[in-house]
């Protein structure tokens, strides 16, 4: 690995992962599920059971997703032209700009997101009625596609910056990408199993949810320059 | 018996429903079952009391009287009775 390579590879995809990671529809879906589950007297294992198979859908999801993007830009051939990074630099920063704006709701109080009501309600209610592994899993799953409208764009990126590299590295840079966008809920995770109260957790969320949405916003703005830059010029 | 309007329904205001959901916010929040039910108890006397000369509240009235009699037990649980329904 050497200096042109992290600085144009490893640097933009840990950017990108840092982006996932901060959208926090998996992480909202996760707190409710956990803390419900505790809420009707489910044991701790089984608490611990259910999350585990929640991270699990999310971790596939997001792995196929970016395996996908990666198997489709292969066949590409335009993938690492001047042009498609302009495009894809063009689209970082216009989904900067909209996670700036729209990301969470404007309301003072609680980490309501930009998500159509009846489509939250319908989570809400599908996450409350969580009791086995299975739909579990599949909430993790569909935690992925429901914010795809943000996700996609850090998902190429690093999708499109990992094919530059050779078989090994690709692996590397793709672990790389799904455990850092994966960091929140495994720290939530943890954070179950210590048996810590769930409402201090909320609470971090909601009193930092602007300095996240800035930072998440203007660190997607960043990576479009920089990789408008470093690789579309 | 006072009426607890919603959005689109309206329906009895009933007790055991409003101790059962405080109870749950609260095992949600890592109290123990036992302290749980007892914090149940005391907010919903404190909800009959506020509910005597009320023929109809919405229900965001009711929810936000019940964070703030669970507030004087337990900061955190009424904190997560409140932003549950909030969180995406």
């Amino acid at each position: 690995m050497n200096i042109t390579e992290i600085s144009q590879v490893w640097l933009p995809l840990t950017a990108a992962a840092l982006v996932t990671a901060s959208f926090s529809l998996g992480v909202s879906m996760l707190t409710l599920l956990s803390g419900h589950l505790r809420g009707i007297e489910q044991s701790a294992a089984r608490v611990q059971k259910l999350s585990a198979g929640y991270i699990f859908g999310f971790f596939l999801a997001l792995l196929s997703s970016v395996v996908g993007s990666i198997y489709v830009l292969s066949i590409l051939d335009f993938a690492h032209s001047g042009e498609f990074w302009s495009i894809l630099s063009g689209v970082a920063v216009g989904v900067g700009l909209a996670v700036m704006l729209f990301y969470y709701r404007w309301d003072k109080n609680g980490t309501k997101l930009w998500l159509p009501r009846r489509m939250a309600e319908y989570l809400y209610a599908r996450t409350k009625a969580t009791r086995h592994s299975f739909e579990a899993f599949l909430l993790g799953v569909g935690a992925v596609f429901a914010e795809l409208i943000f996700i996609a764009t850090p998902i190429i990126i690093a999708a499109n910056l990992a094919l530059a590299l050779q078989r090994g590295q690709q692996i590397a840079a793709i672990l790389v990408y799904v455990l850092i966008a994966l960091m929140p809920l495994l720290i939530l995770q943890i954070f179950n199993a210590k048996g810590r109260r769930i409402s201090s957790f909320i609470k971090w969320r909601e009193n930092n949810k602007k300095f996240l949405q800035i930072v998440a916003g203007a660190l997607l703005i960043i990576l479009g320059f920089y990789l408008f830059i470093y690789k579309a010029m | 018996m006072t009426q607890i309007l919603n959005k689109k329904t309206t329906v009895n205001y009933d007790k055991e429903r409003l101790g059962q959901a405080v109870q749950k916010a609260a095992r949600s929040n890592c109290i123990l079952a036992g302290d749980a039910e007892n914090l149940a108890q005391r907010v919903v006397a404190k909800i009959d009391r506020w509910l005597t000369d009320k023929p109809e509240v919405t229900a965001r009235e009711l929810r936000l009287q019940t964070a703030a009699a669970m507030g004087d037990y337990d900061l955190e649980a009424a904190y997560l009775y409140e932003n549950e329904k909030r969180l995406f």
